[in-house]
């Protein structure tokens, strides 16, 4: 795809006094993206601008290099899950999956076949015959995806699209995120919880209060915070003695003796990953284990957010 | 196809049980009353043409017609908004006028259909097999004061968020109110115009006996037009009143934005 | 710690929670519940517009009595003028319209919203019985109507007496502003107790409204019809014989007003002594002279079954936990 499949440029909105979204800017390629923000960032707000729901106050969106507000081609090439858990609760779930389906144009033998397979895609086909009414929310979130994905979309917008669903339905949800995305589908999924979206995908949108805090890999946001140190454990052997053959070293800030290990700070994590096997050598030290605990998404988090 | 989709789910819903309860309450309504009347007046006092024009006036068009058109013509948009399913029919790719098309038209067709058959089995119940053409005149014109009411009250569910509120205060309140007021009030009821196509829900019987008595009691009943409006005045202004409403409805649905509000985030 | 009146149901059961602190008194539990329906509605516009125009309509019967009273009085002589009771009575009917309307802003979505949203887990999983939670809902969707009622009587009867103390009016109606407050709460008191007992009953507050609005102008509709014929018959049957029976011409007046607007006239006219003929405002007077006044008690135990059924249905349909089938 030569442009990305959904591109926002300054986008702002506003409800009334209160600044939903503040001046976003983000161009998303095919794959799969989390969306990660707080409760009240402005996820949801952001996913009814793709979604065409809302029209921004100011600046522009594209979905498919179209608007999407309003835009029956945006909507044949997009599939939506809501976070809400609203439904015709007289329907069942293959009545309610056919219905929309039927909206998108599709009749006899294709839609019937299309319904069947997108349910069976969820893992509902033995419970799709009950009344949506008696469903519990593992399973209206299962009907939830399949209605999104009926029409083999090319964008899909998850709004947390894991909850309530059991361990088993987690993982089996992010199996297919991730074959969606192998596949050339861009796929942008939100989530407050950040163990989730580690689980789901490396590569983040991190919103806060209305703003993008960042874009990117965990790793590559990390990186680029440089007003917070790294920290590096070091289990080993002689811990005085290797702190003490760290500090001189230009690449650690700081390091700390703690029971059995030494916690080192640096600005550098490249320079001092190059230079630990040299020395480590030259002083006999034995290294039992390194970590770093604030190389994972919570802590990229927290920084971001503090900052 | 999309279109006749919606159109069959909107009638699916006006199917359901408990709205088909009161459906059938509705179309038994008159025709029990004019039964009941005809028990209770005796023959001697049984005048076949006042009692329908008596029933059909009150009871068909200015009840029945009126309660469905706001619960149909609100419900068609606001029962989605409420239920927060509007989300679903947003996000497909339906141009969002046909949409609104389509869900219009399954309300006026359940609007339709029940308050034809309300007056069919009250023109049997009292002229049994013999209908007159009055009957057949107020007939056509059931489905033209439906899509003028369901046209109006869907143009306002587009606009608030209570809409039912407003269509019970214009259904009930204006329209017995406001034809009665002295000068050209009446042109702002679309119940005037259904009456001038239907001029003889607008007249009184002979009576015997009691004529005082009976003809207030009647003409009380009957006196909702009393400024005198061309046939085909009245024809122009309810396909206006159609036509600009459904239109305006259905750009005002295109242009909006109807996102329900989330729980959390 | 004892707690009285210890429900048979395990949510409501106060006896295992693990709080050994002073309690509030129930008056205190229920009473939050309406105070909490009381604050939300009173931040909708719609309460307040409705409000103002039933204002509107008694500064009208103001108007109008002054109007009798003081203009036409001497022109026409004493008869023209509408009484003191009559003039309350006319605020009472025509306001009832207003105060329908009033009902389906407020009292749409008091049990039924929290139905949607499955707040009654949040509600009956504290120490609230499910007859604290009724009565809090039925007390503030009351204190709601009961004040677009009141309050407007209030001002109709305090015109009253700071324009005609003079004239007597203290003298001649000494009971009247008691009157005129208890049939004033008439009509909040039907209107919320059904509108509280189908809420109970809805997820949906349209659905709520809907059905309300159904039930109320559906009743009034056939009871209006029936006691239409009832009264035309009753009065060509007069016509037709030698001796005059006033008794059919009152059932028809009972039967017509067998719904909510017309209990609450009948009850009201009752209260306030008014009968209909007075209620005639010009027209011919051998007509007026026809129109008798319903029969009270009838309508008075219609009243109280309106009162009663629904919160007592609602009663039963509240509960923590919704089992659905299939």
């Amino acid at each position: 795809m030569s442009q990305p499949a959904i591109s926002l440029h300054r986008v702002s909105r506003w409800y009334g006094q209160i600044i939903g979204l503040n001046d976003v800017t983000f161009d998303l390629p095919p794959g799969l993206t989390a969306l990660l923000g707080p409760n009240g960032a402005g996820k949801s707000t952001l996913l009814k601008l793709i979604t065409g729901q809302l029209k921004p106050t100011t600046g522009s969106l594209s979905v498919l290099g179209q608007d999407p507000f309003a835009n029956p081609r945006v909507a044949r090439n997009l599939g939506y899950c809501p976070e809400i858990d609203n439904f015709y609760e007289e329907l069942t779930g293959r009545q309610f999956v056919r219905l929309l389906g039927a909206m998108h144009g599709f009749v006899g033998s294709e839609l019937t076949r299309r319904v069947s397979d997108s349910i069976e895609q969820v893992g509902m086909t033995d419970r799709c015959d009950r009344k949506l009414g008696g469903y519990s929310k593992g399973m209206r979130q299962r009907i939830k995806v399949a209605q999104a994905i009926l029409h083999d979309p090319q964008v899909i917008v998850l709004d947390e699209p894991l909850n309530g669903l059991d361990p088993v339905g987690r993982h089996e949800m992010v199996d297919t995120m991730q074959r969606w995305a192998e596949a050339g589908k861009c796929v942008l999924v939100s989530s407050h919880v950040l163990y989730e979206v580690e689980q789901i995908t490396d590569r983040i949108l991190v919103i806060y209060k209305g703003r993008l805090l960042a874009q990117g890999s965990v790793e590559g946001i990390r990186s680029q915070i440089d007003q917070h140190p790294h920290h590096i454990r070091l289990v080993c052997d002689q811990p005085r003695k290797l702190a003490s053959a760290l500090i001189g070293r230009t690449s650690v800030l700081s390091a700390r003796v703690l029971e059995g290990l030494v916690e080192v700070e640096t600005s550098q994590p490249d320079a001092f990953y190059n230079e630990l096997p040299a020395l480590v050598l030259e002083g006999g030290f034995s290294i039992e284990r390194f970590d770093s605990p604030d190389n994972n998404l919570e802590a990229v988090f927290h920084y971001l957010v503090k900052s | 196809m999309p279109f006749l989709a919606v159109l069959l789910s909107t009638l699916r819903e006006a199917a359901q049980p408990r709205r088909l309860a009161v459906t059938f309450f509705l179309v038994f309504l008159p025709a029990i009353i004019g039964l009941g009347w005809k028990l209770i007046a005796g023959a001697e006092r049984f005048d076949a043409p006042e009692i329908y024009n008596t029933l059909a006036a009150v009871l068909v068009f200015g009840f029945i017609l009126t309660i469905l058109s706001v619960l149909y013509g609100t419900g068609a948009l606001s029962q989605e908004i409420e239920g927060r399913t509007i989300v679903y029919l947003l996000t497909r790719p339906m141009p969002r006028w046909q949409i609104l098309l389509a869900k219009f038209a399954g309300a006026w067709v359940a609007i339709t259909v029940t308050v034809c058959l309300s007056l069919l089995l009250l023109g049997v119940a009292i002229f049994g097999g013999k209908l007159p053409s009055a009957f057949f005149q107020d007939l056509r014109i059931l489905p033209l004061g439906a899509l003028a009411y369901a046209g109006l009250f869907l143009m306002v569910a587009t606009l608030l968020t209570r809409p039912l509120i407003f269509g019970l205060f214009f259904a009930f309140l204006w329209e017995s109110w406001v034809p009665l007021l002295p000068g050209g009030f009446a042109r702002l009821s679309i119940m005037a115009y259904l009456r001038t196509l239907a001029p003889h829900l607008k007249e009184t019987a002979e009576t015997t006996g009691a004529e005082e008595g009976q003809q207030n009691a009647v003409s009380l009943l009957t006196s909702f037009t009393p400024t005198e409006i061309p046939a085909s005045h009245a024809w122009i202004t309810l396909v206006g009143i159609i036509v600009a409403t459904v239109t305006l409805a259905m750009v005002f649905f295109s242009t909006r934005e109807y996102a329900p509000r989330e729980e959390g985030g | 710690m004892s707690i009285p009146n210890t429900p048979s149901s395990g949510i409501a059961d106060l006896t295992y929670r693990n709080y050994d602190g002073p309690m509030r008194t129930r008056a205190a539990r229920f009473w939050t519940v309406a105070l909490s329906v009381i604050r939300t509605n009173l931040k909708k516009p719609g309460f307040w517009i409705v409000g103002s125009l039933i204002l509107l309509v008694y500064f009208v019967v103001g108007l109008l009595f002054f109007f009798t009273r003081n203009v036409t009085a001497n022109a026409r002589g004493a008869g023209a003028a509408i009484s003191y009771p009559v003039a309350a009575q006319l605020g009472i009917q025509w306001t009832m319209f207003l105060l329908f309307i009033a009902t389906l802003f407020v009292g749409s979505g008091s049990i039924s919203a929290d139905n949607k949203a499955n707040a009654l887990l949040v509600y009956l999983g504290k120490p609230l019985t499910k007859l604290d939670y009724l009565l809090g809902k039925w007390v503030g969707v009351f204190t709601l109507l009961a004040s677009l009622t009141l309050l407007p009587s209030l001002v109709l009867y305090l015109f009253f007496l700071t324009s005609y103390y003079s004239d007597g009016f203290l003298k001649e109606q000494p009971l009247l502003g008691w009157r005129m407050l208890l049939s004033s709460l008439v009509g909040p008191m039907i209107n919320s107790s059904l509108i509280v007992g189908i809420s109970a009953y809805n997820k949906s507050p349209r659905t709520t409204g809907a059905i309300y609005a159904g039930f109320y102008l559906v009743l009034q509709a056939l009871m209006g019809a029936g006691g239409f014929l009832f009264f035309r018959n009753a009065l060509l049957d007069e016509d037709a014989s030698v001796k005059a029976d006033t008794r059919p011409a009152v059932r028809a007046a009972t039967v017509q007003r067998l719904s909510v607007p017309g209990v609450v006239e009948g009850v009201s006219m009752s209260i306030l002594k008014v009968q209909p003929k007075d209620l005639v405002i010009g027209g011919p007077t051998r007509f007026r002279d026809r129109v008798k006044a319903p029969e009270a008690l009838p309508l008075a135990l219609l009243g109280l079954g309106f009162v009663i059924v629904p919160l007592a249905l609602a009663r039963t349909k509240i509960n923590a936990v919704e089992v659905v089938k299939g």
